[in-house]
């Protein structure tokens, strides 16, 4: 903005400003320098509580009192998610921390909690802090919660370090805070479902369909159709990484270039075996009979007679 | 006789019957509401949200079932049985002939849902890859009901002394829950039966899986 512009942007605002109160201003100045310092001494109280509770295989886990009792738990979970798919990578060579926090809670007036905080960091631990989105007043909950939380966020640490164009293709992240059973089920629905002719190919177990329902690679046909949605490519991704086993993160970082080439160095396979593995373990999740079967309606026939019978001995009344 | 205690109990619960049978009608129609627009990308969504609503069905089979078990003994609570036992017929005659009746006052429920799930399913036109089961569901729901509706229909037909014996037997299972957990907190016998009852080959294993209208 020019000089000009801030001008008159000044001279503007000079009216309605000049109209306020100023014993409003002071209260609010005041309120407002309250607020932060009551932040500022939550924060500082949250850090000194702080304290290291276990390390394992370059990862330390701190915890406040609250969370000290799982802490321990939450990194053996978190420890063995993120190797399932990044092996023993880390978001960067200065190492990492993702700190949970919960705020304290009040009650007519009266603190009921104080701040609590968990934190999980890559050795070496340079300071170097990743937030996460703070949760006022709410519980971490249970040590698989918890550690489904850091992962989300260890998901998007890794992928900030990840080729652009597998940033690009990916659209959405990893979305590792969601459930592995929710995302797989998802990912099967919208793979069933998929109506475009890409999508039915795929499902047929073409390949190229699924490459070009997938956003990997382009099938030259004009009536192909849409692509899946980003829940898929992540869905994908994580099949490949999983594929690959320990070093394919480390395989996937080193293949730059195009997507297709960095998911199939990721997989160790040709791109084309890792797609039909992808769409084979998805299809093997889609129930293969409908609500009832004929053994469940046997056991339920046989545990009524049962019942009944049960129910015709203790009806004595006398 | 039979057609005698069906008309006696009609008459007993024909309203609880009605309104049990009109959700049971709503509940397939309801489900299916929302739909998928016409937007293959709402598919997926859909299928997560008709599974919601599949919880539903369960539930609704269990309310019917401990409503009408309590309503069919309720007359003969109150009376203390008395008419039952000055009815020159045995016993399990009785309790049978009441089961049989009760029965039968389910067939509405079981046949409402049956047609909420075909003009449920009447309504949609579905893109390849998915199925509809509006047959399955309802006779899924039938054996469900069936099952529930024995279990409380046992629970209410029962003398009070049975009752009284069943809940000792639950208070003196929670107290040795409560000792074994202090003894080995990683041993818990509520969850050790809940798991029995609740897996193949317990009661309540047919209960669960998929409870679709509409699935892939």
């Amino acid at each position: 903005m020019s000089r000009l512009g801030v001008g008159v942007l000044f001279l503007a605002l000079a009216g309605p400003l000049a109209a306020q109160d100023a014993a409003a201003w002071r209260d609010s100045a005041y309120r407002l320098s309250a607020e932060r310092q009551r932040v500022w001494d939550s924060l500082k109280q949250d850090d000194a509580e702080i304290e290291e509770i276990a390390r394992r295989s370059g990862l330390v886990v701190s915890a406040s009192s609250e969370y000290r009792a799982f802490a321990e738990e939450v990194l053996d979970r978190f420890d063995a998610a993120r190797r399932r798919w990044f092996g023993a990578a880390l978001p960067g060579p200065a190492g990492f921390r993702i700190t949970l926090r919960q705020g304290e809670s009040w009650s007519f007036g009266r603190q009921t909690s104080r701040p609590q905080s968990l934190s999980i960091a890559g050795v070496p631990d340079t300071g170097d802090v990743r937030l996460a989105p703070f949760v006022p007043d709410a519980n971490l909950g249970s040590p698989e919660k918890a550690a489904q939380r850091f992962l989300g966020e260890y998901g998007t640490l890794m992928m900030s370090s990840a080729p652009a164009a597998i940033r690009r293709w990916l659209r959405a992240g990893l979305l590792l805070d969601m459930g592995e059973d929710s995302r797989r089920e998802r990912a099967m629905y919208s793979l069933v479902t998929g109506v475009g002719k890409a999508q039915r190919a795929c499902v047929q177990g073409d390949a190229t369909g699924c490459a070009h329902a997938l956003g990997i690679r382009r099938s030259g046909d004009p009536d192909a159709g849409g692509e899946y949605y980003p829940l898929v490519r992540a869905d994908m991704l994580l099949a490949a990484l999983e594929q690959g086993g320990q070093g394919a993160w480390t395989r996937l970082m080193a293949a730059g270039g195009a997507v297709e080439e960095g998911l199939a160095a990721a997989a160790g396979t040709p791109a084309d075996s890792m797609l039909v593995r992808w769409r084979d373990g998805l299809l093997a999740l889609q129930p293969d009979r409908g609500p009832l079967s004929l053994s469940a309606a046997g056991l339920i026939l046989g545990w009524s007679a049962l019942i009944l019978a049960a129910g015709l001995a203790i009806a004595r009344w006398v | 006789m039979l057609k005698a205690m069906i008309r006696l109990q009609w008459k007993g619960c024909w309203h609880l019957v009605v309104a049990l049978a009109v959700a049971a009608l709503a509940l397939p129609i309801v489900s299916v509401r929302t739909g998928w627009r016409g937007s293959g990308e709402q598919l997926p969504r859909f299928l997560i949200e008709l599974q919601l609503w599949g919880l539903f069905y369960p539930a609704l089979a269990a309310l019917t079932a401990v409503i009408l078990a309590a309503a069919i003994w309720a007359s003969d609570r109150r009376g203390h049985h008395i008419y039952a036992l000055l009815l020159p017929i045995p016993r399990w005659r009785y309790v049978l002939l009441r089961y049989f009746a009760g029965l039968v006052l389910l067939l509405p429920v079981v046949l409402a849902l049956w047609l909420g799930a075909v003009i449920a399913t009447a309504s949609l036109d579905p893109p390849p890859g998915l199925r509809q089961f509006p047959h399955a569901l309802a006779a899924k729901f039938g054996l469900a009901l069936l099952l529930l509706f024995g279990l409380a229909f046992a629970v209410a037909a029962a003398s009070r002394r049975a009752i009284g014996i069943g809940m000792k037997l639950v208070g003196l299972f929670i107290a040795v829950h409560i000792a074994v957990i202090l003894l080995s907190p990683k041993t818990n016998l509520i969850w050790t039966v809940v798991t029995a009852l609740s897996t193949w080959p317990g009661p309540f294993a047919p209960l669960g899986g998929r409870w679709m209208l509409i699935d892939v």
